[in-house]
């Protein structure tokens, strides 16, 4: 007999915590429904997601879709999802084996069925997943089972194959301006889009509402369709100029080859944490863009990250940095400061802000 | 003539009939029920037709058309009120309006033409189609009339008594004692109240009566069936004349208790509990054998089936009924529904005619958006090849083959008229009735709306009121558009058409957004009762037919159901889940919001329905699947299909495939002969990004894609992107990257032999040899029409010389070869292209000169010379006589053409 059950909004609370591990107010509880609802049915339509999100969490919790949304990209960076314009897909089981036996999991499936597949201790943070496995002698064994693919740092991240975020990149992207630029103001996405442009601070950096100076070149909007468009100008907004439809890891990257060719400043840090004298542990702080294999680079070899309001702080073990560093200068043209860098000590430890 | 003030104004009448009226008036007064018009005129005589008691304002008509006086209260719905929750009771009229009257101080009348009630002599009571056909149960009931005028209801599962498993603890009705007449107490806790009835038999206390609950002992033409009443009486004995008992027993095999309703019929050992209703798979055959320690027990013998007129009816609508039928019409009703819905993903048939159907579906905002869909339809006739289409103006055909397989659509403009279709062939065939295809034409005056599916495919929906939880796309006619306060965000489609991309509704602010649907005839919908899936994600959507997407939930998981907007009536809601398990009810408080969780489903097709009893408000309803199993998910593996070879690609690793001519890969597209040619095909996840780079001496990006649903790729567009590399002799590796699930590298080898670089120099030769020998000298022209073609056959790309413009007498270019060395791919200059304007073997000095100080400084030792047909290599510093050839007939001589090769190509 089925058990039929009024519950109140409380209990509903309760209910997604247990169904996703995570405070429903948080965005990891926001991100693991998302996995629920990609793992369900591929590919979603991006408003079409959006909007079964919000309306799943409504009997808790009022939700923003700006927020879904950066949940959204926090799992396509992440490897747990694939967005293709405004279609978003499902991805298959990856795993990279990190230091020791602990494992760094991708994939769309929610966590809970993921540590039913793979046994072990589980931890979450924000959208990254990682697992020491109950029996780290057969997880190779149990990844094929299960028609997964055990990587490498360096398999995963992939940035031999990425170009560099350099002018002859930004050449090559430009000269696609040739054929394929839209026209000034041209709806191709069915309405006028608000556009705002990248500025670039001098603690962060920042898309802004008009008025743009007639240098500014990079550029988003949200279709209506519920997700960002990145543009590409040679000059001024793409309501005066013709412009280029960026994907987001291209846009991401020209932020960084821009910033080269016309040497600004991009806001980073480099510090050294850890509790006590021992400083064994330096802080990479970066912003929110790093293009994908970057990304994953950072993912990949840092211990932990955390979004605060000036970038995305990473932890890296000591010995690792100074390849790490070298690696985004060459690679995206930023200047970490010189070492020895600046000790914060305690406050440099995760969720510190 | 007197006049009759009154408070409407004044009458004038014959004083007779004034004083008719008046004494009618008081006379009325003092009796209690209404009076009959014509009746109480008829002392008038023929002056009663000059004369209605609706100019009177002193007499007030009730509803049934008497009349009673305008003061008097009428006290017919109080009665009904109170007849309703006793209908045993036979009330005194008279004594009953005193009683009225005495407690509301108002003059009390009745109409006894209200077609509710039946009045005898004095005595009222509901009249019998204001009675259900269910029993009026007393809940309590003094003991003098207990098993005198009344009999006990009671649950044939109480009275069997045994629970599943059998506890030995159980408080367990013996029936010997029912049958010694000892107290029935045990059972009176379980009596669901007490039924007056009228029986040809005295009653006694081995009696009750019990709601059948199921169809098990419903014959074909007699029986009894679920929702009926029936006479039981205690007894421990098969039945003499074979008429259904109650029994309970043990199964001996698992120790589980039973009861159920069935004919016994016993052979030997066996003891067979047969059900009337022929259906084995629901009523299946029970064999005993107590030989294997089955146990049976006989309870009750079904004595009498119950009609209406057995028992005291209850009214219609009172609380105290419980409407066993009503409820049974309505779970077979969902029933029907759920079967209904879940077959509705079932291929449509040309016979049934109601699945034939053509709709119309608008895509993503842009030209061409708007489509028919039609098909599949498998058994569509087979001699009919082509289905024509025809709207305002416009044909369009379409293949009845790929109808028959899957759903196609046909792109069509914008249609004022109904669209009709025609049997290309058929025209005139009358027999063949293609009507149920029509599409309906789209409104002018009013924005047509198509609804989003999860796709976001529009589709068609006649009703232009919108729901606030759905998202829209509204079609808007060129006229409508013109007449519009201001500008809506609009995209053009054709004819002047325009769509507004409404997406979800919930995003605008409700105000603004009616007042711009107000413009376009569109409606919203005010807030409306919702029912919804919310908080737990299903575990997967089952597509079974695009508009209806099922979700499917696990049996661990259940479900959870949202209820909006049932405050503020007097509504009395129910739920209803069906499936093909069975059904369950279950009464709701009327929240304004509510959270229902649904645990423990089994795997099954399922419907709920909110309803409310009262039927005042619409039902709502909804579908899905409850299964034991998450579904798959993708699998981290790609390959790639080139002809018959597959290559796997490895996650995270490169692999290196044999290096082959990769312009072999353009007879697939070009030619589509598939059958002798290589096939390309790459399968990865749905969505998957794929990235194929062309590596020589430096990686560049030639295409990119993501893979679709299916997991392939447009390969047409891909090797139109990659064609222009592969096709060049110069070698290089095309990367197939589909990032960490791995990447496959093809290295590229021209393999062109000799014969086929021979009859691309005859070709063109045989084209360009007269452009060439008038335009000696036009560099400009002859360099990419000439010169760069033979050079690429000579294994080289050309970039622009040293000082090319400065020198005088000769241009120079620059003749660069690639090769792949075990250090990766190297390009460079190898040697220089003197362009002259006549060439022989003798050379100036002075040209020689300039020669050799050019390739000195590019450290280059050789070099080719050429005026178009005639061409030569020299190495530098050399004063000997340099060997002219002439393409033109060098060519024609197997063995000149290879010393040409030797002499001046480069990695052949």
């Amino acid at each position: 007999m089925t058990s039929i059950e009024s519950i109140t909004p409380q209990d509903g609370y309760m209910l997604l915590y247990e169904l996703t591990g995570a405070d429903p107010t948080r965005s990891s509880a926001v991100a693991e429904l998302v996995r629920h609802l990609v793992s369900s049915h591929s590919p979603w339509r991006y408003q079409s997601l959006l909007g079964e999100v919000t309306r799943l969490i409504k009997p808790v919790r009022e939700i923003d879709s700006e927020e879904i949304r950066l949940v959204i990209e926090a799992l396509e960076a992440d490897g747990d999802l694939v967005v293709n314009g405004g279609a978003i897909h499902a991805t298959p089981i990856r795993a990279i084996r990190l230091d020791g036996q602990s494992l760094r999991f991708m994939s769309s499936l929610p966590t809970k069925r993921l540590a039913d597949l793979f046994p072990g201790s589980w931890s979450c943070q924000e959208s990254t997943r990682s697992c020491q496995p109950a029996d780290s002698s057969r997880i190779e064994m149990m990844l094929r089972e299960r028609n997964g693919a055990l990587l490498t740092p360096e398999g995963w991240a992939g940035l031999d194959y990425e170009p560099q975020a350099d002018e002859d990149w930004l050449a090559g992207v430009e000269s696609r301006m040739l054929t394929d630029a839209f026209s000034p103001e041209s709806e191709v996405f069915d309405h006028r889009m608000t556009w705002q442009w990248l500025k670039y601070g001098e603690t962060s950096l920042r898309w802004e509402k008009a008025p743009a100076p007639q240098s500014a070149r990079l550029w988003r909007g949200i279709n209506l369709r519920g997700y960002w468009v990145y543009a590409l100008t040679r000059s001024g907004s793409p309501i005066e100029m013709e412009w280029l439809k960026l994907a987001r890891n291209d846009a991401y990257r020209a932020i960084f080859a821009l910033a080269r060719s016309r040497a600004i400043p991009v806001p980073v840090r480099l510090e050294l944490g850890g509790a006590g004298s021992n400083h064994d542990t330096v802080v990479l702080t970066l912003p929110p863009v790093l293009p994908y294999a970057e990304y994953r680079y950072l993912t990949a070899l840092a211990n932990s990250r955390h979004s605060g309001p000036h970038g995305v702080r990473w932890w890296l073990n000591r010995a690792r940095a100074i390849p790490v560093v070298e690696i985004l200068e060459k690679r995206l043209g930023v200047k970490f400061p010189s070492w020895p860098p600046q000790v914060i000590g305690q406050t440099g430890l995760p969720f510190g802000d | 003539m007197s006049t009759i003030f009154t408070v409407f104004g004044l009458l004038n009448l014959p004083s007779n009939i004034t004083l008719y009226l008046d004494s009618l008036i008081d006379g009325m007064k003092l009796h209690r029920l209404s009076i009959d018009e014509n009746e109480s005129l008829a002392g008038l005589g023929a002056q009663s037709e000059e004369v209605s008691l609706r100019d009177d304002p002193r007499f007030r008509r009730t509803p049934d058309g008497r009349w009673i006086p305008a003061t008097s209260s009428l006290a017919n719905d109080l009665l009904y009120d109170q007849l309703s929750t006793s209908p045993l009771s036979v009330p005194d009229i008279i004594e009953r309006l005193e009683e009225i009257e005495e407690r509301i101080g108002v003059h009390t009348v009745f109409c006894p033409a209200d077609p509710r009630f039946v009045l005898t002599g004095r005595y009222l009571r509901l009249a019998a189609h204001e009675l259900s056909d269910e029993p009026h149960i007393e809940p309590t009931l003094e003991v003098d009339w207990q098993y005198v005028t009344h009999l006990p209801l009671l649950r044939l599962e109480d009275v069997a008594g045994w629970k599943t498993p059998v506890d030995e603890g159980d408080d367990v009705l013996e029936i010997e004692d029912v049958l010694a007449g000892y107290s029935t107490e045990h059972l009176n806790e379980q009596v669901s109240g007490w039924i007056r009835v009228h029986l040809n038999r005295p009653l006694n206390e081995r009696m009750f009566i019990a709601r059948i609950e199921d169809d098990s002992m419903l014959g074909e033409s007699d029986g009894v069936g679920s929702c009926d009443y029936a006479l039981f009486t205690y007894q421990t004995r098969e039945s003499e004349t074979g008429e259904p008992v109650l029994v309970r027993g043990i199964n001996g095999q698992t120790g589980e208790g039973f009861h159920c309703l069935r004919q016994i019929r016993r052979d030997g050992g066996l003891i067979h509990l047969e059900p009337r209703n022929p259906d084995r798979r629901l009523y299946p055959l029970l064999v005993l054998n107590e030989m294997d320690g089955d146990y049976l027990e006989i309870v009750a013998e079904l004595t009498e089936v119950l009609n209406r007129s057995s028992y005291v009816r209850a009214p219609k609508g009172s609380a105290l009924i419980d409407d066993c039928r009503a409820k049974r019409q309505r779970v077979s009703q969902m029933a029907v529904k759920v079967a209904h819905f879940f077959d509705g993903g079932g291929v449509p048939t040309v016979e049934s005619g109601e699945e034939m159907r053509a709709r119309a579906v608008c895509l993503k905002p842009a030209v061409g958006c708007l489509q028919i869909e039609i098909g599949p339809l498998p058994k569509f006739p087979k001699f009919i090849r082509q289905l024509r289409i025809t709207g305002d103006g416009w044909v369009r055909d379409c293949d009845v083959e790929a109808i028959r397989h899957r759903t196609v659509r046909v792109v069509v403009p914008p249609w004022t008229r109904r669209l009709s279709w025609q049997a290309v062939g058929f025209e005139d065939d009358e027999l063949i009735d293609l009507s149920k295809l029509e599409v309906e034409a789209l409104v002018k005056d009013r924005a047509t709306v198509f609804k989003l599916d999860l796709e976001e495919k529009g589709l068609l929906v006649r009703d232009p009121r919108l729901r606030q939880s759905e998202s829209y796309r509204l079609l808007i006619s060129p006229d409508l558009l013109s007449d519009l306060s201001g500008p809506l965000p609009v995209t053009k489609i054709e004819a002047g058409w325009s769509i507004w991309e409404l997406g979800e509704i919930a995003a605008y602010d409700r105000k603004e957004l009616v007042e711009r649907l107000i413009e376009l005839g569109v409606e919203l919908r005010e807030e409306e009762m919702q029912l919804g899936f919310v908080l737990i994600p299903p575990v997967e959507w089952c597509r079974m037919g695009e508009d209806n997407p099922i979700p499917r939930y696990l049996t661990t998981t259940g479900l959870v159901l949202s209820l909006m907007g049932m405050a503020g009536g007097e509504e009395e809601w129910v739920l209803l889940l069906v499936s093909d398990q069975g059904y369950q009810m279950q009464p709701l408080p009327a929240d304004g919001t509510q959270l229902l969780r649904l645990q423990d489903l089994k795997p099954g097709c399922y419907g709920v329905e909110i309803y409310d009893r009262g039927e005042t408000r619409g039902a709502m309803r909804l579908f899905f699947e409850v299964v034991e199993q998450p579904p798959g998910y993708p699998k981290a593996g790609c390959r790639m299909a080139i002809g018959e070879e597959w290559y796997e690609f490895k996650a995270g690793e490169v692999r290196i495939a044999a290096p082959a001519d990769l312009r072999v890969l353009d007879r697939s597209a070009s030619t589509g002969e598939s059958w002798m040619s290589p096939t390309v095909q790459i399968e990865a996840p749905s969505g998957w990004p794929l990235t194929v780079y062309w590596r020589s001496t430096k990686l560049e990006t030639l295409y990119r894609s993501n893979a679709d649903e299916q997991g392939g790729f447009d390969m047409a567009a891909l090797l139109e992107a990659t064609r222009h590399r592969r096709n060049q002799q110069i070698p290089g590796d095309l990367i197939f990257d589909l990032r960490e699930l791995g990447r496959l590298i093809i290295p590229h080898r021209c393999q062109l032999d000799l014969s086929a670089i021979q009859e691309e120099l005859k070709q063109l030769v045989h084209v360009h040899a007269t452009t060439v020998q008038r335009g000696q000298g036009e560099y400009l022209t002859l360099i990419p029409l000439w010169f760069e073609p033979i050079l690429k056959l000579l294994g080289y790309t050309i970039a622009d010389g040293p000082q090319a413009d400065h020198v005088a007498g000769f241009r120079v270019l620059r003749l660069i070869h690639e090769e792949s060395t075990p250090g990766g791919y190297v390009r460079q200059v190898t040697r220089l292209l003197f362009l002259v304007r006549e060439l022989s073997a003798e050379i100036d000095p002075q040209l020689r000169r300039e020669m050799d100080q050019i390739l000195s400084a590019e450290h280059l030792r050789d070099s080719l010379l050429s005026d178009g047909m005639r061409w030569a290599s020299r190495r530098c510093r050399s004063t000997l006589p340099v060997r002219v050839r002439d393409l033109e007939s060098t060519i024609e001589e197997p063995d000149g053409f290879l010393d040409l090769l030797r002499e001046m190509g480069e990695g052949i």
